[in-house]
């Protein structure tokens, strides 16, 4: 059978450590070297779009994945990350007067602006503040109904957004500028050490793509250390089994509310990368579908498994930007030339067809098709988490367990 | 008074609507313990096929319709919405719900999510992205009631909705197969134990479902009389909150839950004249019964074997 | 030590209207195996969930070394010293036997948040020790265990996973360990071996109260034995006392046998 031959290499891989040290060595080179092989703003341009992509897959990942709770309106999060930055380090919020002039924060005329570096913990905490606030009533909810309260915290927030700018509802003063974009976000500062010019004023990409690949590996690193970490550890128990592990003397709320509040703060890392790089926030960025392309993220890379969502998300934005674009012109293309040279008949038809298909606008449908194969497919996704891998596929891990016994008990005699 | 007046008879219409949809909903729900995500946009599927089929009964450029053809060409298009939902219905479960049934709680959900991308996707694909006109069915009169009016096609919405569910009622409660359905919501080996074929069970209760859904987007055409693409889902949630709050799994709570929301959303929606917060309040309704009384009104509480 | 380890008073539970547990009087001292016996659905594991904090009573005082923890959830009564087995065996099927029992230990191993993700050697260090404590606890129990502790935990033997679920409870050195049903589909030579795995554990100063239909463990092991049906205490005593109690035989054997004749 091949099933658990396989399982049993990509095993074998797995426990070469030297191995997998190599790869992750060659992969992190190649991510530094690509955009000296491949510069151009419209490749760069989607590889940046990527890296936010896939900073909001490690977040989820850490509520769907590691935690189980199925998170529907996490795109919540990546607004509030993105406001956050809009409101700390634009124009948006003037005052009359000079209140702080100092390097690092300026409050003053020309509108708060908080220096980007310390923007990133700050929009990470203000938007963890908020998953715990969303997560406190509603995490010891069954699974089914927090997710639709996540829907509804999804729909919720970019609703708010819109509706909190000027002459709103509330009376209140223009917060977000409602249905209005804000615009001018800053930029980080231009770095200049020594051989190291990363100039983020202009219009050059390269900078941003550097930006994010570190901000990612970072969070690689911290998200790692997490999962193989006693919390690690209560979040696959919760998920195995709860009244186990509440006995074993897990406070399951608690920790779920730390999976929220870690998964939102990657979130706002996201969020400011994303504002910052486009320079303008708008709560259209952040609707429901948003929410679901994340989730497609995760399902198709590999719920639970950190290289699994990286690719999962490097392989949405690619899709949305880049693969489905080409597609599309390219049916359409040739549709057009086929009409062309058959103006009737079935050919001539079809070519009609061809050319007018809206290939791009059925992202949805793909996404939509996308998590069902996956569902019933491959369920762990396409580079699925070991333990995962095993609990998708029982009679598989039911021969693996059985060849371990076997050796086993050949090695020792025992029986 | 007539603004309380017209919160009472649009909410009532509203909630009708809802309840409805809410029945399908709180039937699956009930039975396997799975938000299907996609009956909203089975309910629209039934309103966008119905428009062409109805566009050819009535004549389009009229708004009065003689009796007659009225009769038929409602009833024709129930029958017809009720069937194609049904059968989309039992098709879905089918290919999306029922490989997962043993699979982590997690799994069908997502189908249903990527089900409900599919469908409203093919809808907007075929259909255009934006909302289309149903055709008009009935000629309207218009009735005083209460300090304000009320439509005929109003006090049809109604008496449908409280029809189903009496029908539904009766079927679960006095029928060997309503019984047959009790039993596999209760415990699904024990039912297959006791000799009750479980898939064709399940199968029956999206059957069901769908085709109220299909009946009722009939309804729903004649009463709003524009459909979107997305209109299912977002209806779909908010019949979800309706069947929560009336306690879910069970089908008079449904018809309780769509009244209640529909009546609190047509309260926000003219508080604020204009902005649309009613979508807001009602998650708010949602999230708060769920905290506080997850059962709902009329729902109980099955703590978990220990 | 005169005061009981733990002291259940007046204790009820009640479902709807009925009552599961009612009014039920009992103790475990320090050191002491109870054995809590009685006909199916006497309310048995009931009084385990209301103690474990599963749902809380509806009347009564639960005591445990002075305090009250009567209606405190699960994760807390476990820090105050109660760990229990369940008869349905609920362990972390997808999670190795070492990682079950280092789980066991969650609320003895601190670690902050900042520590997890930072990981200075002081908290790498008392990653190590928590391992080396499981090890040395499943070389204690068993050496089988001990061998197979990188093997997933649903691919174990019945009487092995049984064992896991044991060790697992005990690795936080609770004052009071509860077993629900322990030797539930074990054969008797199995059987036999864990009443030996009770006996050390006991010898190694912890107190067992035990939900047991097997009489033989509970006549081998148990230094008091409380009886329960319909969700009261019918006999209390020592295991020949209780053994030779007429209501104790007639809830077992049935009214209607004695009716009958």
């Amino acid at each position: 059978m091949a099933a658990p031959a396989a399982l049993a290499q990509i095993q074998a891989y797995r426990d070469n450590l030297w191995l997998r040290r190599a790869v992750l060595f060659i992969l992190i080179i190649a991510a530094f070297l690509y955009p000296i092989v491949r510069p151009g703003s419209v490749g760069l341009d989607t590889a940046n779009i990527a890296e936010v992509y896939v900073l909001l897959a490690l977040g989820l990942n850490i509520v769907v994945g590691f935690a189980g709770l199925l998170d529907l309106g996490y795109a919540a999060f990546f607004a509030i990350g993105a406001y956050s930055a809009a409101m700390l380090a634009s124009t948006q919020f003037s005052t009359k007067k000079v209140i702080l002039n100092t390097s690092l924060l300026y409050i003053g005329p020309q509108g708060i602006h908080l220096n980007f570096f310390l923007l990133i913990p700050v929009a990470a905490v203000i938007a963890a503040l908020f998953g715990i606030a969303f997560g406190a009533p509603t995490l010891r909810l069954r699974g089914d109904y927090l997710a639709i309260v996540t829907l509804g915290f999804g729909e919720i927030v970019p609703k708010v957004i819109e509706n909190m700018g000027t002459g709103n509802s509330f009376g209140l003063p223009n917060i977000t500028n409602g249905v209005n974009s804000i615009t001018g976000i800053d930029s980080p500062p231009n770095i200049n050490l020594g051989p190291l010019h990363l100039i983020f004023s202009g219009n050059a990409e390269a900078p941003w793509y550097y930006l994010g690949l570190v901000i990612i590996l970072i969070s690689i690193l911290i998200i790692t250390r997490l999962r193989n970490s006693r919390l690690g550890r209560s979040w696959v128990a919760i998920r195995e089994d709860e009244v186990a592990a509440a006995h074993a003397g897990i406070n399951i709320t608690g920790t779920r509310l730390t999976a929220f509040a870690l998964g939102a703060a990657f979130s706002g890392f996201g969020g400011l990368l994303e504002a910052s790089r486009i320079g303008s926030v708008s709560y259209i960025q952040f609707l429901f579908t948003v929410s679901v392309s994340i989730l497609v993220m995760v399902i198709l890379g590999g719920i639970g498994s950190i290289p699994g969502v990286i690719v999962g998300g490097i392989v949405v934005a690619y899709l949305g930007q880049a693969w489905l674009p080409s597609l599309g012109s390219a049916i359409n293309q040739f549709g057009s030339t086929l009409h062309h040279h058959h103006s009737t008949g079935i050919l001539g038809a079809a070519g009609a067809w061809m050319g007018g298909l809206p290939v791009v606008s059925a992202e949805p449908m793909i996404f939509g098709i996308i998590l069902v194969l996956i569902m019933l497919v491959r369920p762990g996704g396409l580079v699925p988490e070991r333990r995962r891998a095993l609990e998708f596929h029982p009679e598989t891990a039911q021969e693996l367990a059985e060849e371990q016994e076997e050796l086993y008990t050949i090695r020792t005699g025992e029986i | 008074m007539t603004v309380v007046a017209n919160i009472i008879v649009g909410g009532l219409v509203l909630g009708a609507l809802y309840a409805i949809i809410a029945l399908g909903y709180t039937m699956v729900y009930g039975i396997i313990e799975l938000i299907n995500f996609a009956h909203g946009d089975v309910f629209a599927f039934g309103a966008f096929i119905a428009i062409p089929v109805g566009n050819r009964l009535v004549n389009q450029n009229s708004f009065t319709v003689p009796v007659a053809t009225s009769i038929i060409a409602i009833g024709v298009l129930i029958i017809f919405a009720a069937l194609a939902c049904a059968i989309l219905g039992v098709v879905i479960e089918r290919v999306a719900y029922r490989p997962l049934r043993n699979a982590p709680r997690l799994a069908p959900l997502i189908t249903a999510i990527g089900v409900s991308l599919i469908l409203e996707n093919a809808l907007s694909q075929i259909f255009g992205g934006q909302s289309i006109y149903f055709p008009v069915l009935l000629t309207t009169s218009n009735y005083s009631f209460l300090g304000t009016s009320i439509s005929n096609v109003q006090i049809i919405v109604v008496v449908v909705a409280v029809a189903m569910m009496l029908a539904l009622d009766l079927f679960v409660n006095r029928t060997r197969l309503g019984k047959a359905m009790r039993a596999v919501a209760q415990d699904r080996e024990a039912a297959s134990m006791m000799g009750i074929n479980v898939d064709f069970i399940i199968s029956l209760t999206f059957f069901i479902g769908s085709a109220l859904a299909g009946a009722g987007a009939i309804i729903y055409g004649m009463d709003i009389q524009s459909i979107g693409y997305s209109s299912g889902f977002t209806l779909g949630l908010f019949a979800f909150t309706a069947a929560v709050l009336g306690g879910i799994g069970n089908i008079r709570g449904a018809m309780l839950g769509g009244l209640a929301i529909g009546l609190i959303q047509t309260w926000v929606d003219q508080l604020n004249g204009g902005t649309a917060w009613y979508d807001v309040a009602t998650f708010v309704v949602l999230v708060l019964v769920l905290v506080f009384r997850p059962a709902g009104f009329l729902g109980t509480n099955t703590p978990e074997k220990v | 030590m005169d005061e009981p380890l733990l002291t259940v008073q007046g204790l009820t539970r009640r479902f709807g209207g009925l009552a599961a547990v009612d009014g039920l009087d009992f103790h475990v001292d320090r050191g002491e195996i109870v054995s809590l016996i009685g006909p199916n659905g006497a309310g048995k594991t009931t009084v385990f969930n209301v103690i474990s904090g599963v749902y809380p009573p509806t009347a009564g005082r639960i005591v445990l070394a002075g305090k009250e923890i009567g209606g405190l959830k699960p994760d807390r009564i476990q820090r105050q010293g109660i760990s229990r087995t369940f008869q349905t065996l609920r362990l972390f099927a997808n999670m190795t036997v070492l990682e079950n029992v280092l789980v066991g230990y969650h609320s003895r191993l601190h670690s902050t948040l900042f520590g997890d993700i930072i990981k200075p050697p002081w908290v790498a260090r008392r990653e190590r020790e928590a391992v080396k404590r499981a090890q040395a606890l499943l070389r204690r129990l068993s050496p089988r265990l001990l061998a197979r502790q990188d093997f997933r935990a649903s691919d174990l033997a019945y009487a092995d996973r049984r064992l896991l679920e044991l060790a697992r409870a005990l690795i936080a050195d609770p004052l009071l360990i509860m077993l629900d049903e322990p030797t539930a589909g074990m054969n008797p030579s199995e059987a036999v071996e864990f009443m030996e795995q009770i006996r050390k554990i006991n010898a190694d100063g912890f107190s067992l109260l035990l939900i047991e239909h097997n009489l033989n463990v509970v006549m081998g092991v148990s230094q008091r034995v409380v009886v329960m049906d319909y969700g009261k205490k019918i006999a209390e005593g020592t295991p020949p006392e209780v053994q030779h109690n007429e209501r104790v035989i007639e809830a077992y054997l049935g009214r209607r046998a004695t009716a009958a004749s």
